[in-house]
């Protein structure tokens, strides 16, 4: 019915709609809030929390790296970037005693929970995030804030080729513009 | 057209490293394998490799380098005999980890750290149970309370409080007033002094909250559950109590061990997929490893294995273009050093031999050249040739002939080597065939003979000789070389020469008598006329004498001047002045016409000896046209020739006597010495010039012509 070339058209044309509402869906999860001098991100991973917490309560640690960029759109060249952040978050589960240790690597906070849910929302959300300093946009303009997520198990985070050779386990962007 | 597998074999080797890269292309779990990537990066490079290397193979025209076929081959079975058991026990490995980790992963090995774990969780649970029970039973307590509110007695709480201490075990117990103050702190050794420290977040969320709280707390290898409860006062507010129980050592060093033995081995299991990954890329990576560097080894195993076929078959090619100068080295000493030695012999013969073929050539060319040569000097030699020759071969066949054949015997014109002798002789001229028959039938080896031949300018006399050829050896060759010449001249020569001689002798003989006789005879009629009677008798017969004798003296006197005729003195002489003094003479004739020439020419010559021809042309023609002719002399002028013609009108020469006009002693006259024509022709001949009888008669016309260079009367 359908030539070999057509059939190649037809999947090559199904893949990029797959990618398409896949961006659609992640997009969702991108929320972008503001104030008079900052700008905020909330942004959830759409994963499913039980797999999380099985590998957590068998004891095995998480990490997660958020990286959140901020981009001024340019129609006829590449987009400038304005403010890069990279959050890093780990669960260290002590399975003795029931109890979370949480650490944000970035802030240097760390701190115990004894609710495994607290755990894995902390590993899955960020919750108003600042994202960049508002005096740095520029009135008008129209900003993409990129959100991606890599996961690890353990302390493989450290490894420096998990950085360039592990794929983007979520990702996700929003569009806003200043006024 | 044949399908080379050889040509395309790299193609389909890169073709199936490529599958094998994509097959095994890391899913999310694999990625954090940098095994798996190094695999990646090597299937990778080597298919690129031979892509190139196939590629290049491809497009290639024309036959590859020699011994790179067998070097592909010894290379591709080496590596090929390297990778089947490798494949093999990599396969086996995979098995045998399967297998190993079905048994790590044993339900009995899970249950028992499950078991284990749970057992060290009970401890820490017991802790967390029995030291909240403890501390919620202590919330009430009215000392405490009393303690924490601002105006309590601190010795009342102390007290308390290390009553409390004794009655749970516990190792410290610290109270804060309602404003975190610390109010009492006492342990197993008693009181100590207070310092006073900030409440940790968790204690304070306990007096907002009201909860009783525990955590485990670990400082330096030691682990304590610390507790906190609040003490809620009269008055409303809230005080805290804290405490703190050490935990035992040995009991929380193996429940932390077991907990990170379940960790481990829960991590284990979760990577179980990847630790098979991990496994099998690993032996991929040493397979692959083993195989580029066994195939690098059989690369230079099959380079020197292959070398010196390489370098015979180049050495070949050069032979087969034809340069010789080849010489392979000899270095190993087994089949292939044996096989090079042979062939740098053969090259080494195949040289000698092209040499001598070489000079072998330059010697034929060079005969060639001698030959061309010699043949060049030959038809030369054959053309300037005044004798005519003919070759004949043993079959008749006329071989080779010249031009001077021709001009002696103009019957052989159409003469053309190939063409049979005799049947050229059945016209003319018949006397050659007659003399080749006489050769071939007595076998002689030289023949000579001498024929006269009547033509239109009168006989000629030809000498013919003949000789038998015979060569024997490479150029074998029979046959007759007959020569011509025409010996008219000098037939006529010896002819002159002899009558001179035989003039000269009777001159001699007759002269030295004739003038005594002539004396006698004058004395006689002087003396005895007188007593004779007959006088008319008498005078008529010394007359007759006196006369026939002065005949004879000038016949004499004409004999020697044929014979001894003097070299001409050659001047410069007016052909007018000659021309006046023939007038001179020849005036008393009236038939006699001389014609001056209109412009003034110079003779080179001898002019008494001209004089004497002149007058000798002019005395025949008057003789000839004495009844009433008409003589003729005048002169003509060319770039080579002085001429003069003398013409009459007499009865001419008769069609026989023409061929003898010139021989000595010829004469049509009754009273001629037959000696005239002769010495003019002498004379002409030795000025290097022609007496030619053009007409011989209407008229009768004589021409006498001399070369008008003076070099060329030098030359003679």
């Amino acid at each position: 019915m359908f030539t070999r070339s057509s059939r190649h058209a037809l999947m090559l044309w199904a893949a990029l709609c797959l990618f398409y509402s896949g961006s659609a869906l992640a997009d969702e999860a991108v929320q972008v809030s503001k104030d008079a001098q900052v700008v905020y991100c909330s942004v959830g991973w759409p994963v499913g929390p039980e797999h999380i917490k099985d590998m957590l309560q068998s004891g095995i640690a998480l990490s997660v790296v958020w990286k959140l960029s901020v981009h001024r759109f340019r129609r006829y060249w590449l987009d400038e970037g304005i403010a890069s952040i990279t959050v890093a978050r780990r669960v260290i589960p002590d399975l003795l005693s029931h109890r979370w240790t949480l650490e944000d690597q970035a802030a240097g906070i760390s701190r115990q929970v004894a609710s495994l849910d607290a755990a894995v929302h902390f590993l899955t959300h960020l919750e108003r995030y600042p994202v960049v300093d508002r005096s740095l946009l520029q009135q008008g303009e129209r900003y993409e804030l990129d959100v991606s997520l890599q996961s690890y198990e353990g302390t493989s985070m450290e490894k420096w080729w998990n950085r360039i050779l592990q794929a983007d386990d979520f990702s996700a962007s929003a569009s806003f513009q200043e006024p | 057209m044949r399908f080379d597998l050889m040509r395309f074999l790299p193609l389909l080797m890169a073709a199936a490293l490529i599958s094998l890269a994509v097959l095994l292309w890391p899913d999310a779990l694999a990625r954090g394998l940098i095994v798996v990537w190094i695999n990646e990066v090597i299937l990778i490079v080597l298919s690129l490799v031979l892509l190139q290397y196939g590629m290049r193979l491809l497009l290639r025209r024309g036959e590859p380098r020699a011994g790179s076929r067998l070097r592909a081959k010894l290379v591709i079975a080496m590596v090929g005999m390297l990778m089947l058991p490798s494949l093999v026990i990599q396969l086996s490995a995979s098995q045998m980890v399967e297998r190993g980790m079905d048994v790590w992963f044993d339900l009995r090995v899970d249950t028992l750290l499950d078991r284990a774990l749970k057992l060290a969780q009970g401890f820490y649970d017991r802790i967390d149970i029995d030291m909240k029970r403890g501390l919620r039973s202590y919330v009430d307590d009215p000392v405490l309370q009393q303690s924490v509110d601002a105006h309590a007695a601190f010795g009342m709480a102390d007290e308390r409080l290390l009553q409390i201490l004794r009655i749970e075990g516990w190792d410290r117990i610290q109270l804060f007033d309602i404003n975190e103050r610390l109010v009492a702190d006492v342990r197993e050794s008693g009181l100590i002094e207070l310092h006073s420290e900030p409440l940790s977040e968790a204690a304070k969320l306990t007096m907002r909250l009201g909860n009783v709280a525990t955590k485990i707390v670990a400082e330096g290898g030691v682990e304590k559950a610390i507790g906190y409860a609040p003490i809620p006062t009269r008055k409303g507010g809230v005080g805290l109590m804290r405490v703190e129980l050490k935990l035992p050592e040995g009991v929380i060093r193996s429940a932390r061990l077991v907990e990170a033995d379940y960790q481990s081995y829960r991590a284990l299991e979760h990577n179980r997929q990847m630790i098979k990954d991990l496994f099998a890329n690993a032996m991929l990576f040493v397979t692959l490893i083993v195989v580029i560097l066994a195939s690098l080894v059989a690369l230079l195993f099959a380079r020197r294995l292959t070398a010196p076929i390489g370098e015979l078959a180049a050495a070949l090619h050069r032979v087969t273009e034809g340069d010789l100068d080849v010489a392979i080295p000899e270095s190993s000493q087994d089949e292939l050093g044996s096989l090079a030695r042979s062939f740098n012999q053969m090259a080494g013969r195949l040289k000698q031999n092209a040499r001598a073929i070489e000079q072998a050539q330059l010697d034929l060319t060079e005969a060639l050249a001698n030959s061309r040569q010699r043949q060049y000097i030959l038809e030369t030699l054959l053309a300037n040739l005044h004798t005519g020759v003919l070759l004949v071969d043993a079959r008749g066949t006329i071989r080779l002939l010249n031009q001077s054949l021709h001009d002696i015997l103009p019957e052989t014109k159409h003469w053309l080597p190939g063409s049979s002798l005799l049947e050229n002789c059945r016209n003319q001229p018949g006397f050659l065939a007659e003399f080749y028959e006489q050769m071939k039938t007595q076998k002689l080896s030289g023949v000579q003979q001498q024929f006269e031949l009547s033509g239109e300018h009168g006989i000629t006399h030809i000498l013919v000789r003949g000789a038998r050829l015979k060569l024997s050896g490479m150029a074998e060759f029979s046959g007759e070389l007959i020569m011509v010449d025409d010996i008219t001249e000098l037939a006529n020569a010896q002819r002159s020469q002899a009558w001179a001689e035989v003039a000269q002798r009777l001159a001699h003989e007759i002269k030295n008598p004739l003038t005594p006789i002539k004396l006698s005879a004058e004395r006689l009629q002087r003396r005895f006329r007188k007593q004779v009677d007959a006088h008319d008798v008498f005078d008529s017969c010394t007359h007759a004498i006196i006369t026939q004798v002065e005949r004879l003296q000038r016949l004499i006197a004409d004999f020697s001047s044929l014979a001894r005729m003097p070299k001409p003195k050659i001047s410069k002489v007016p052909v007018a002045d000659i021309m006046r003094d023939m007038r001179e003479l020849f005036n008393a004739y009236r038939q006699v016409r001389i014609s001056m020439p209109e412009e003034h020419v110079d003779c080179y010559c001898d002019a008494d000896q001209v004089r004497q021809v002149l007058i000798n042309l002019l005395d025949n023609a008057v003789a000839a046209s004495a009844e009433g002719g008409e003589v003729l002399l005048y002169v003509r002028v060319s770039d080579e020739w002085l001429e003069w013609h003398v013409e009459d009108n007499g009865p001419g020469i008769p069609e026989d006597m023409q061929e003898h006009v010139f021989e000595a002693y010829f004469s049509t006259k009754s009273g001629g010495s037959g000696l005239g024509l002769a010495i003019a022709r002498r004379i002409a001949e030795d000025h290097g010039g022609q007496l030619t009888l053009l007409s011989a008669r209407q008229p009768t016309h004589f021409r006498f012509r001399l070369p008008r260079e003076p070099m060329l009367l030098e030359e003679i």
